[in-house]
């Protein structure tokens, strides 16, 4: 009943609203950039397609028996209640599901657990309330933080379409490429996540937590931080930009000679 | 037994305020444990709704993130602490008792005491809100180094969870040697009704886990005042080990807020399907693997801080496997309920609606076992959702449900009945439309205890709203319902409903009042 | 429990049903004991000793719980009428108190309660004194006992 209900809300709603309103549409995990984001995806599907059909069976029989077996029916009520065979039955079966979705989902995670060939090494360093990205082996290294004005957090401007969501420096990495990200942090607990690329993991001080990634396609990433770290757990995105393998190399080449000249600059 | 021999004149039992402070008598601490709970529902519901009202649209409108934070914080451990414990240990002392046949807790003194400390538990708790630095803001997990940035507020907090802590232990200890001394003649453990089971079950977890937390957060006192690096990453300390005894202790911790749910549940399908109890033996097998499985499970709450490759498979299989003796479970009252006779009075509907919406959270609960998935799932909405759904229409529906089913007899009055049902209908309604969409917004990508979001989430986030406001105002409802019981109605019949069974339903449902006047004559 | 022996002399034993044996508590007791202590000893190997003494604090609660259960379950009440005399003994352990009154003097009260749906009191009242008995009964058998203690003293 109350599916049905909400159902029907939800179906005046949208018509209210416009559905070019990206929001409404937003109801699923991304399939994002890369295999494993996409074998992610899969998994998701597949167990909620599973529970799905499980749901319609058990909320089906309920609801047939909440129509079918009641009083004002006039129906007497039956008298059983034990059966060992049904018992097993419905033991077994959710069992063979389960190992059914543990093979798929343990090969998936030993996939993402394998961090070998990876070409790009970058340092990541939560703060409160911002974000250090080191390339490691070259000198190329800067703090990322939010950029939305205070003017649109505290709504005496109108928000732009990235409110909250935007950085004052990206981090750049190159598509198709392994790239392995070291993971700590200087003070609380914080968590780097990017929907897209499937990467979640917590920043901890004192550990290094390691995860990699290869990503299939151009574009901008965003993320945001996944852990309680405070005052600003809700201000400190993530916003990662992939681009092809050469405009990175001349990225870096530049940042590392700006890099240089700005050390010379000090030591003179 | 103290004074065996005494003077004449009547016992007189203390009155007005006094009979409920020095009353050792299971009734009146239940009913106090169940009133004490109503309250700390609607100061936590207030909580959530200024939760809600922040999240009603983006950009920060009514309170500063860090009064947010301690919103998020405060409303969780009021709901766990304040309400659904206190009101399954409410119900305990109401019913247990009566329905093992025994003349009262085995520890009634003790039981006096492990009420009354939660009032000051949670005055502790609650003065925090008007302290130099605000109140608890790092979570309700109290994950350090974040909890150690507390202010002021923070000895009162952790002395707080010790006194909720000592309280409950208390409270369990009564319960497990309730049930295991005072038991009638004849009331074998395998005839005890399933609420019984399910408490003993949730007492022994209880006793097993409560030392786990009090240590726990005595070792972040000892960091934050004493100089010991227990958890210091910078003392040479593990940070993330606090996380594995905050969820040794949580995980069953979660399992404590159901199991007596499912007993409650367990008795009031029988009684509406007028068909006994489908597969009591298995229920109880069920219950105990269930309470087995939660002490191996705990790190799937820290799928991602990096754990190695076998830890995050073994904890994935074991997460897993709960979905069995659980839907053991939910298979037997399908089962139960399939060629009964069903009517569907208010309690029938609550607990129906529990089965549906805890069966959804369950569903939830299995997505989220999926470790590979669960990268994507945790810390968000989604999982916000998930809790909510076990926890809400789990839980808190499983209490009401409980209240309806055993109001007749606590009063004597029947409740209205076609209140109650738009009570159940408006709750139903309310809270799918509350907690449906965040699991939207979980999957689209929006973390949790966020004060502010991007523009993405603002529609689902305004639905959630409305719901959550509707919800509350829903439960004005529900108190009005009760004081309205109490205070008069039609009067319950000693069986109250067609189909109950149980030795509770052979008591009178309460004669009315009678004092003894008449001083008698000796002869 | 009330036992009954009829006969010259009236007797009747009321005991609380005591649902498990002093084995079966000590069972209980150190299951809970070896999963808590498994536990704390657990954390306390990799440094984090503090559990281990809040587990020690409740387990002597736990135990001082059972064994203050099992004694109170343990006491009986004897109360033995005869032609001119009621006597009602009180064994708590090795513990043994008796009190004598003239059964002309006796008599059995059955206070109701103050508040509907809690229990009845019964009392032996004699010469402006008196003792409760009973205490430890359910309410059903204590309305029982009344009755039968009723019908013998009259």
């Amino acid at each position: 009943m109350f599916l049905i209900k909400n159902l029907i809300l939800f179906i005046t709603l949208m018509a209210n609203f416009s559905l070019a309103n990206a929001g409404w549409l937003d109801l699923n995990m991304t399939e994002g950039v890369t295999d494993i984001s996409q074998e992610v995806f899969g998994l998701h599907m597949l167990i909620l397609w599973i529970c799905v059909v499980i749901g319609v069976l058990v909320f089906g029989a309920m609801f047939w028996s909440i129509l079918m077996h009641r009083k004002s029916k006039g129906v007497t009520p039956a008298t059983f209640h034990e059966s060992t065979s049904l018992e097993f039955l419905w033991t077994i079966v959710p069992f063979v599901i389960l190992i059914g979705m543990a093979v798929p989902a343990t090969k998936t995670l030993i996939k993402m657990y394998d961090h070998s060939d990876s070409e790009i090494h970058i340092k990541i360093t939560g703060y409160q309330w911002l974000w250090q990205y080191e390339y490691l082996n070259t000198n190329v290294s800067f703090y990322s933080k939010l950029s939305t004005p205070y003017d649109e957090i505290y709504n005496k401007s109108t928000k732009n379409v990235n409110y909250l969501q935007e950085v004052d420096k990206e981090l750049i990495v190159p598509v198709n490429k392994k790239i392995r990200f070291l993971l700590t942090s200087n003070d609380v607990l914080h968590a780097w996540w990017v929907p897209d690329l499937a990467l979640k993991k917590d920043a901890i001080p004192g550990y290094i937590n390691e995860m990699s990634v290869v990503i299939n396609e151009p574009g901008i990433y965003r993320g945001r931080c996944a852990e309680l770290c405070g005052r600003h757990h809700g201000f400190m995105p993530i916003v990662i930009k992939a681009v092809e393998e050469k405009e990175y190399e001349e990225w870096l080449a530049n940042a590392e000679k700006a890099k240089t000249s700005d050390v010379a600059k000090i030591n003179k | 037994m103290s004074s065996v021999v005494k003077d004449t004149h009547h016992d007189e039992h203390p009155s007005g305020i006094m009979r409920w402070i020095t009353t050792t008598n299971h009734k009146d601490i239940g009913t106090l444990y169940l009133w004490f709970a109503m309250i700390m529902f609607f100061i936590g519901g207030l909580m959530a709704l200024v939760i809600r009202s922040e999240l009603f649209q983006p950009g920060l409108q009514f309170v500063d993130p860090q009064f947010f934070n301690s919103m998020t914080t405060m409303h969780a451990l009021v709901m766990i602490f304040g309400v659904v414990m206190p009101a399954f240990t409410g119900l305990a002392n109401w019913m247990i008792p009566i329905m093992i046949g025994g003349p009262d807790m085995a520890l009634p003194r003790m039981n006096n005491w492990s009420f009354w400390i939660m009032p000051f538990a949670f005055s502790m708790l609650l003065s925090t809100l008007w302290m130099d630095g605000g109140a608890p803001a790092g979570g309700w997990t109290l994950y350090p180094p974040l909890s150690l940035q507390t202010g002021d507020a923070f000895p009162f907090l952790i002395f707080a969870i010790h006194f909720m802590g000592l309280s409950s232990i208390m409270g369990a200890i009564n319960i497990v040697a309730t049930i295991l001394n005072m038991r009638a003649p004849g009331m074998t453990l395998m005839k005890m009704p399933l609420f019984v089971w399910t408490w003993l079950i949730t007492a022994f977890l209880l006793i097993a886990v409560m030392p786990v937390l009090a240590g726990g957060v005595t070792m972040l006192l000892t960091d934050k005042f004493f100089g010991t690096s227990f958890f210091n990453a910078a003392g040479g300390g593990d940070p993330v080990m606090f996380q594995h005894i905050f969820w040794f202790f949580g995980h069953p911790e979660v399992y404590i807020l159901i199991l007596p749910s499912f007993g409650v549940v367990s008795a009031i399908i029988p009684t509406f399907a007028r068909k006994p109890l489908f597969g009591y033996s298995s229920m109880v097998y069920a219950t105990a693997s269930i309470a087995f499985l939660s002490f191996i499970v705990w790190a799937h709450h820290m799928f991602t801080v990096g754990m190695p490759l076998a830890g995050e498979v073994f904890f994935m299989f074991a997460t897993m496997l709960i979905a069995v003796p659980t839907g053991v479970k939910v298979f037997n009252w399908v089962t139960t309920m399939w060629k009964g006779a069903m009517t569907f009075e208010t309690p029938m509907l609550f607990a129906i609606g529990f089965i549906v919406m805890f069966t959804i959270g369950g569903f939830s609960g299995l997505m989220l076992a999926i470790t590979p998935a669960d990268f994507q799932y945790h810390d968000t909405y989604f999982v916000v959702a998930h809790f909510h759904y076990v926890l809400v229409p789990g839980s808190i529906f499983a209490i009401m449900a409980a209240c309806y089913f055993w109001l007749p007899k606590w009063t004597g009055n029947m409740y209205p009945e076609t209140l109650g049902k738009i009570h159940f209908w408006l709750s139903t309604f309310f809270v799918n439309l509350t907690f449906f969409p965040m699991h939207f917004v979980g999957l689209a990508g929006m973390p949790r205890r966020i004060p502010d979001y991007s523009l993405q989430f603002a529609d689902y986030n305004m639905i959630a709203s409305i719901g959550a406001f509707g919800f509350g105002f829903a439960q004005l409802i529900f108190l009005y319902l009760i004081i309205k019981t109490i205070k008069g109605g039609s009067k319950a019949t000693d069986q109250v409903w067609e189909g109950a069974e149980g030795l509770e339903w052979t008591l009178s449902s309460p004669p009315p009042y009678h004092s003894f006047s008449t001083p008698p004559v000796i002869k | 429990m009330i036992q009954y022996k009829e006969g010259e002399i009236k007797e009747f034993i009321i005991r609380p049903n005591n649902s498990l044996s002093w084995k079966g508590n000590k069972i209980f007791f150190f299951l809970l004991f070896f999963v808590s202590f498994i536990i704390a000893f657990s954390f306390a190997m990799v440094g984090m000793w503090l559990i281990v003494p809040f587990t020690g604090l409740e387990m002597i609660l736990l135990g001082s719980a059972l064994t203050y259960c099992y004694i109170k379950n343990s006491q009986c009440e004897v109360v033995k009428i005869d032609e001119n005399k009621v006597s009602v003994a009180l064994i708590k352990m090795r513990n043994k108190k008796v009190f004598n009154c003239n059964r002309y003097w006796a008599k059995f009260v059955l206070n109701k309660p103050r508040l509907s749906g809690y229990p009845h009191k019964l009392v032996l009242r004699s010469a402006g004194r008196e003792m409760e008995i009973g205490a430890l009964l359910t309410d059903e058998e204590r309305i029982k006992l009344a009755k039968m203690l009723k019908k013998n003293v009259e």
